[in-house]
C-alpha cells in the first residue's frame, strides 16, 4: 500500500536522521467541473524525534498533506519519503480527529487492533496493550465500550492505539479539536509529555494557533489554498515542557503575534484561483 | 400518599416537573396492567351485552376455546407447522440476503449491478406473488416456505447494504492506516460495523416473512396458523379465531423477541437506552 513511501532514495545531501522528507508535493481536488489545487509544491523535511505542528487557514490543505503522508490519499506529483521501519510494517500510526475508536471493540481490543494486524504474539498482545491503558489512564476500563466513555476517554483509547504499534512516526489530525478546553489542555500535556519521553518524530495538524507553539519544535505556516509553505518558525522552548507554564514565557506571546500575523494576512487575502 | 395525619404540605409533590419522575417499577407496572386492565373491560363488556358477542365473545369464551384446541393438540399441530416454515423460510430468506447485502456493501460494481434488480422488483406486493408461486411450486411446501423468503430477503438485503455504506469512513482510514489487507478490513470494520443494521433488517423481515407466510397459508394450504384462522371463519367458529390470533400474535412477538436476543449476542456494544 506505502509504495510511494518505500525507498525513493534518499538525496546524496541528506542527513542521516531525516525521518520524513516531503518534496514538492501537488495534490488536486475536481470540484465539479473545475480543479481545484490543494497543495502547490510543498516541501519540508523532519529530523528524528522533532515535534513538527502544521497551521494555517482552514481550507489550506493541511490535513490532505497528512492524509498523503498516510497513504490515504495519492498526491498527483511530488515526492513523499518516511523511513522504512525494521519490520516492514507502516512506519507511522495516526491518531484522528474524529471519532475513530471502533465502537464495536472493548477499549481493550481497541489498542490491541495494530498489534494483532501485526500478528503479535498473544501474549504480547496483552502485556503491550495494558501497559498503554494504563499509560494513557484507563486503567479498570479495559472492558469497557467506547459509548460508555467520555470524549476525552475515547481520544486517550485512540492515542493508546497509535503509541501500541510503536511507530517511528506519529500523525495527528486535529486530536484535541473536539474537546473542551480543560480536557484539551490535559492531553496536550500528555502527548506532549509521551512524545518526548518516546522519542517519537510528530507531525500535528491543528488550527489553534495555541496549540502550536505549546507542543510543537517548529512550526509550519501554511498559505490559503492552494496550500504552500508560508513559513517555518522554530519554537524555542525546550522539552520535556509544562503546557501551562510555556504559556506565560514572555516569547509565547511575540510568537502568537508573529504566526497569528502569517495566517490572517492568508485569512484576509482568502483562496487563490487558479 | 395520603396516609393518615399526611399533612396537605406532603401531599403537594416537593418538585412540580411537567413529566411526572416514573420509576422502573412503576413502568414494569404499567407495561403489565393496562393489557389486564383492557381484558377485563372486554369482558364485562361482553357480559354486560354492550358488544356483540358474536363477534367479540368474552376472554373467557376465548380461553376456553384456546383451551380445547390446545389440549385436543389442533393448535399446537398447526402452530408447528407455520413455526417450521417460517423458520425455513427465514433461513432461506435471510441467509443470502445478508451475504448479498454485505457484499453490494462492499463492492460498488455489485452494487450497481443489482440494486436496480432489487429497486425494480421492491414495491411489488410480495402478496401479489402467491398466485405465481403457486404456479410454480403447487400445493406443497415449497410455496408457502417461499412465500416468507421472499418477505425476508427484501428487508434482509438491503438493511445488510445500507449497514455497510452507513460505516463512517474514518474506521477504514484507521484500519488502512495500521496496514490491514483487504481481508482483514472486512473482518474487523465492514462486518461488525454493518451488525447493527442486519439485525435490524433481520427483525423487519421476520415480521414481514409471518404476515407473508400466514396470508400464504390461508389462500392454499391444508394445515398452519392461517389455514386454521381461514376455516374459522368459514364454519363461524368465532371463539376459535381469536384463539388462533392470540396464538399468531404470540408467535410474531416471541420471533422479534428471538432476534432481540440475537442482537445482545451480536451486537454488545450498541447502546441500549432508550429501549425499554
Amino acid at each position: 500500500m506505502h509504495d510511494a513511501l518505500r525507498e525513493r532514495g534518499a538525496g546524496p545531501t541528506a542527513h542521516r536522521d531525516v525521518v520524513v522528507r516531503v518534496t514538492d508535493v501537488v495534490k488536486h481536488f475536481q470540484h465539479g467541473r473545475r480543479q481545484l489545487r490543494a497543495l502547490d509544491r510543498v516541501s519540508f523535511e523532519l529530523r528524528e524525534g522533532r515535534f513538527l505542528v502544521i497551521v494555517g487557514p482552514s481550507g489550506c490543505g493541511k490535513t490532505t498533506l497528512l492524509r498523503i503522508l498516510a497513504g490515504l490519499e495519492q498526491q498527483d506529483s511530488g515526492e513523499v519519503w518516511m523511513r522504512p521501519s525494521r519490520d516492514g510494517h507502516p512506519p507511522f500510526a495516526m491518531v484522528f480527529q474524529e471519532q475513530s475508536v471502533f465502537p464495536w471493540m472493548t477499549v481493550r481490543d481497541n489498542v490491541a487492533y495494530g498489534l494483532k494486524l501485526r500478528r503479535v504474539r498473544g501474549r504480547e498482545v496483552e502485556e503491550r496493550a495494558g501497559h498503554w491503558i494504563r499509560k494513557v489512564g484507563l486503567a479498570g476500563f479495559e472492558r469497557a465500550y467506547p459509548h460508555q466513555l467520555s470524549g476525552g476517554m475515547k481520544q486517550r483509547v485512540s492515542i493508546a492505539r497509535a503509541f501500541a504499534v510503536d511507530p517511528d512516526v506519529l500523525l495527528m489530525d486535529e486530536p484535541f479539536s473536539a474537546l473542551d478546553e480543560q480536557m484539551r489542555t490535559i492531553l496536550q500535556q500528555e502527548v506532549s509529555t509521551l512524545c518526548e519521553e518516546q522519542q517519537k518524530t510528530v507531525i500535528f495538524v491543528t488550527h489553534s494557533i495555541d496549540e502550536a507553539i505549546t507542543l510543537g519544535d517548529e512550526v509550519l505556516v501554511m498559505t490559503h489554498r492552494p496550500g504552500q509553505v508560508k513559513r517555518l518558525i522554530p519554537i524555542p522552548f525546550p522539552r520535556p515542557r509544562d503546557v501551562v507554564e510555556v504559556r506565560a514565557d514572555p516569547r509565547y506571546g511575540e510568537l502568537y503575534e508573529e504566526i497569528w500575523g502569517l495566517i490572517a494576512e492568508e485569512v484576509r487575502r482568502g483562496p487563490r484561483e487558479d | 400518599m395520603a396516609e393518615r395525619g399526611a399533612t396537605l404540605k406532603q401531599v403537594v409533590p416537593r418538585r412540580r416537573r411537567w413529566v411526572p419522575r416514573v420509576g422502573a417499577k412503576t413502568e414494569a407496572a404499567a407495561q403489565i396492567l393496562s393489557p389486564i386492565a383492557l381484558l377485563l373491560l372486554w369482558e364485562v363488556a361482553a357480559r354486560a351485552g354492550w358488544v356483540d358477542q358474536r363477534f367479540f365473545p368474552a376472554p373467557s369464551a376465548i380461553v376456553r376455546a384456546f383451551w380445547d384446541a390446545v389440549t385436543t393438540g389442533v393448535l399446537l399441530h398447526h402452530l408447528k407447522i407455520t413455526l417450521w416454515r417460517v423458520i425455513l423460510g427465514t433461513l432461506i430468506g435471510g441467509v443470502p440476503a445478508v451475504l448479498i447485502g454485505l457484499a453490494m456493501g462492499l463492492w460498488r460494481w455489485l452494487r450497481l449491478t443489482l440494486d436496480p434488480i432489487i429497486a425494480a422488483t421492491y414495491p411489488l406486493p410480495k402478496s401479489a406473488l402467491f398466485p405465481l408461486l403457486l404456479l410454480i411450486f403447487g400445493l406443497g411446501e415449497g410455496s408457502k416456505v417461499s412465500m416468507v423468503a421472499i418477505g425476508v430477503f427484501y428487508l434482509a438485503v438491503t438493511n445488510a447494504m445500507e449497514g455497510v455504506l452507513a460505516i463512517s469512513p474514518v474506521y477504514f482510514d484507521v484500519a488502512k492506516t495500521f496496514g490491514a489487507k483487504r481481508w482483514d478490513v472486512i473482518r474487523t470494520v465492514a462486518l461488525p460495523g454493518a451488525m447493527p443494521l442486519v439485525l435490524a433488517g433481520l427483525r423487519l423481515g421476520v415480521g414481514t416473512g409471518l404476515i407473508l407466510g400466514v396470508l400464504a397459508e390461508m389462500l392454499g394450504a391444508r394445515d398452519g396458523l392461517g389455514y386454521l384462522l381461514w376455516s374459522a371463519w368459514q364454519t363461524f367458529s368465532v371463539s376459535s379465531l381469536w384463539a388462533t390470533l392470540f396464538v399468531t400474535a404470540i408467535l410474531g412477538f416471541v420471533s422479534v423477541q428471538l432476534v432481540d436476543f440475537l442482537r445482545k449476542v451480536l451486537v454488545p456494544w450498541q447502546r441500549t437506552s432508550g429501549r425499554a
